[in-house]
């Protein structure tokens, strides 16, 4: 008896509540935003790249970056520590004072293990003499950069997606994506990215990406006057560095922390980091 | 079946929660993010057509004679942009700007000729002091150049 009270009650409280009128009603709302869901879904598939899209595979006109992978070779013992390398690129990308997508390091190192290390102005306006306290018996230039690492601990660490890898390895900041957290300047173990106080995001080293899409050098390689910056295409056949890449002992720097840098150096020194 | 309305609002609610959130995210990220990886594809190409300002020495052989002399001597690799200026100060789309700076100051000489024992040994280099008989901060502008011809040197 109880039982069939119970079932007649709900079927009254169905009728009441979800008349022919009402069901129709939130028929459509529902209807509607299942439709606004599934009308933002595809979007967000293609674009996270789990659907294959239309969209052409490489960015510009008149340059394919599936036929290029960059490399850098630093040859340390050629350096005359001129700084020029360090004014063109401040020139060529506007880099505000102070600051330096590229600089030269000299090296000073006695007998005894004593190091004297320093970078006037990041070695733009060129090096004086200078007298470290101690007889150094080696002393050499080690001109610095973004390494562009294969393995980037920078562009890992953002957490908006403004710094990338493309395809043609090179690694770039997006300053209209950037919000200037300063995570990458922290992850990067090179000290190669600042925080730009004009824009307020963090910059650095890109290779002169707008120069070597043209097909010209870095600025700071066609800069060197002594050829101790070298910049090389990997996949090319006849590739001046990449036949030192393969034929030369070559090393690079805090290979320890794994991040696979392409600025490859001849030359350094253990004092080097 | 006595809750069923109730069901109804929770359900009309998380939808209505869901539609809001993918509406707010879609509007918060770019157009071609994505499109290439986890970055705004559009940026490669802003990248790409950043204004160039250094350019090779060949364009400055189009109206200066000079060029051949620089070219053929002991200063052929020094970028005549290394001691003037980028070119774009100069020229912009085949227009003439502005004057080149000429820097005749012994200080850009000595950039590179300086006496310094962490520059490669065989690289020519100098003492001001032994060299002129004056300290390198009492030459003036010019004194490299009366011995010297900075675009092909010879002694």
């Amino acid at each position: 008896m109880k039982e069939d009270k119970k079932t007649e009650i709900e079927k009254t409280d169905n009728k009441e509540e979800l008349g022919r009128r009402e069901f129709i009603k939130k028929g459509c709302e529902l209807a509607f935003g299942a439709f606004l869901f599934l009308g933002i879904l595809p979007i967000r598939t293609s674009r996270a790249g789990i659907t294959a899209s239309a969209e052409p595979e490489t960015p510009g006109e008149g340059y394919n970056w599936e036929e290029h992978y960059y490399a850098y070779l630093i040859d340390t013992r050629k350096c005359i520590g001129c700084g020029m390398c360090v004014r063109a690129c401040s020139l060529e990308n506007k880099v505000p004072d102070g600051f330096y997508r590229t600089w030269v390091e000299r090296y000073e190192v006695s007998e005894r293990g004593e190091v004297y290390i320093d970078s006037p102005k990041g070695g733009r306006e060129g090096f004086d003499p200078i007298f470290p306290g101690f007889h150094s018996t080696k002393a050499f230039f080690v001109p610095k950069m973004c390494n562009h690492c294969d393995n980037t601990p920078c562009s890992q660490v953002c957490p908006v997606g403004a710094s990338y890898n493309t395809k043609d390895g090179v690694v770039l900041v997006d300053e209209k994506r950037c919000v200037g957290c300063g995570y990458c300047i922290q992850a990067c173990p090179y000290g190669s990215r600042f925080l730009n106080p004009i824009t307020r995001t963090a910059n650095k080293c890109t290779w002169c990406y707008h120069r070597i899409t043209k097909g010209l050098k870095p600025a700071c390689v066609q800069a060197c006057p002594v050829g101790a910056r070298k910049f090389g295409d990997l996949k090319r056949e006849d590739d001046e560095v990449r036949r030192i890449l393969a034929t030369e002992r070559i090393n690079v720097l805090q290979a320890e922390m794994l991040t696979k840098p392409k600025c490859y150096y001849l030359g350094v020194d253990r004092e080097v980091r | 079946m006595r809750h069923t309305k109730h069901y109804w609002r929770a359900a009309f609610l998380v939808i209505l929660g869901l539609v809001a959130f993918f509406s707010f995210r879609a509007l918060l990220i770019p157009e071609s993010f994505g499109k290439f990886g986890y970055y705004r594809g559009d940026n490669v190409e802003e990248q790409m057509s950043l204004p160039v300002s250094f350019s090779k020495n060949e364009a400055c052989a189009d109206c200066h004679e000079v060029a051949a002399i620089h070219e053929s001597g002991k200063h052929k690799t020094v970028q005549c942009q290394n001691c003037h200026a980028p070119l774009a100060v100069h020229v912009v789309e085949g227009e003439m700007v502005e004057l080149m700076p000429i820097d005749r100051s012994p200080k850009l000489c000595l950039r590179c000729h300086r006496k310094l024992p962490s520059r490669p040994q065989d690289f020519p280099q100098i003492v001001a002091q032994d060299h002129t008989g004056e300290f390198e901060q009492n030459l003036k502008s010019g004194a490299c150049l009366e011995c010297h011809q900075p675009h092909s040197p010879s002694l």
